[in-house]
């Protein structure tokens, strides 16, 4: 099945449809949303049920969680979704997506067909383990130097921010509609994601997908204004920078006065 | 003339010379052992432009003398599935000449 009303060039279309080709048969993209969903949530559920007489300010572990996840993916994302490495598990998430999620999803095209194609957004079910793996020294090294309840909620977040992530960047890719272009948050992550789907800005720009402030914070963004505005900019294109990176497929060197190579074959 | 070709496939980063795969001359210059990649200035393009360069001039010498200003001004430019000529290379190794 593939979008009838889509403007995609024949090579995102070729693309799609051996991606599809190759995806296992069993793929059903409802079922990995509920893993997601009920693995995250019943996480949750046993993490906040551990807090014991919670004082105001260990609720700070939720922001420090939430954003902890955030920059984590932001570097992720920029140095090891973009950049291919040695590691063979760093390098399959290069090729899954660098060389599969961009060249499904283009700027001209940002929108799934059907549920199987969940399977190309959605990180592997299997992530919920790794992240509780993960987010289980730095919660126990908080839990014990802190309180056992800044412990647990900043593994409540870490979990929540992830899954926030996940809701955020499905967003980005399902089909247009009122409730999504007026959304706040939501609106400026769609924006600001399916510009990082142009093939001209993805290796460098737009790397936060749940959030734009960490590309704000290190001058990634393709947009030119503040903190707020960055934040709340939703759907609009009036603040882009000038001097984003255009690619060609064959950049052009400037005219030359006179013909001359001293290097040529 | 040569004609030099780059894509991020399904299977793979792919630059070939002519249909055949261009040999990335790390046992020449290192500059990455990730492999190919371009738009961004790094390792991967750098390595990339060094690989073109030699290819192209058949000198590691000049492979080394240009492929910092190679790599930015058109590895880092390439758009996601690109081409080239020997000529086109030959242009710009007179821009950089020109300009330096």
């Amino acid at each position: 099945m593939e979008l009838q009303d889509s403007i995609m060039k024949d090579r995102q279309r070729r693309f799609r449809q051996e991606y599809r080709h190759r995806i296992a048969g069993w793929y059903h993209g409802w079922l990995h949303l509920m893993v997601i969903a009920i693995s995250g949530l019943t996480a949750i559920y046993i993490y906040t049920s551990n807090l014991v007489d919670t004082q105001w300010w260990e609720w700070l572990a939720v922001p420090a969680g939430f954003f902890a996840y955030q920059v984590a993916e932001y570097i992720l994302h920029a140095h090891v979704m973009h950049r291919p490495r040695k590691h063979p598990m760093l390098r399959a998430l290069y090729i899954r997506h660098t060389l599969m999620h961009h060249q499904f999803f283009t700027t001209e095209e940002m929108r799934f067909a059907d549920h199987y194609d969940w399977r190309v957004t959605f990180f592997p079910p299997f992530t919920m383990i790794v992240l509780t793996i993960l987010s289980f020294v730095p919660s126990l090294v908080a839990g014990l130097i802190i309180s056992p309840n800044f412990g647990w909620l900043l593994m409540s977040a870490l979990t929540g921010s992830y899954m926030f992530y996940e809701f955020i960047h499905f967003c980005c890719h399902v089909d247009d509609n009122a409730l999504l272009r007026n959304l706040p948050i939501v609106n400026t992550a769609r924006r600001h994601h399916r510009a990082h789907h142009d093939h001209a800005l993805m290796m460098e720009v737009n790397m936060g997908i749940g959030t734009p402030i960490i590309d704000w914070a290190l001058g990634t963004s393709d947009l030119n204004r503040g903190l707020l505005g960055h934040l709340f900019n939703g759907e609009s294109t009036r603040h882009l920078k000038t001097n984003l990176r255009k690619t060609e497929r064959t950049p052009k060197a400037p005219p030359r006065a006179s013909s001359t190579s001293a290097t040529a074959h | 003339m040569k004609i030099y070709t780059g894509d991020r496939t399904i299977d793979g980063v792919k630059v070939l010379v002519d249909g055949h795969p261009l040999p990335n001359c790390s046992e020449i210059q290192c500059f990455s052992t990730m492999g190919f990649e371009w738009g961004y200035e790094g390792a991967e393009p750098r390595q990339l432009a060094f690989a073109l360069l030699v290819d192209y001039s058949g000198s590691a010498e000049t492979a080394r003398q240009h492929c910092e200003p190679f790599m930015r001004i058109v590895v880092a430019n390439f758009d996601n599935e690109w081409a080239m000529t020997s000529l086109d290379i030959e242009d710009h190794l007179d821009a950089i000449n020109t300009s330096a």
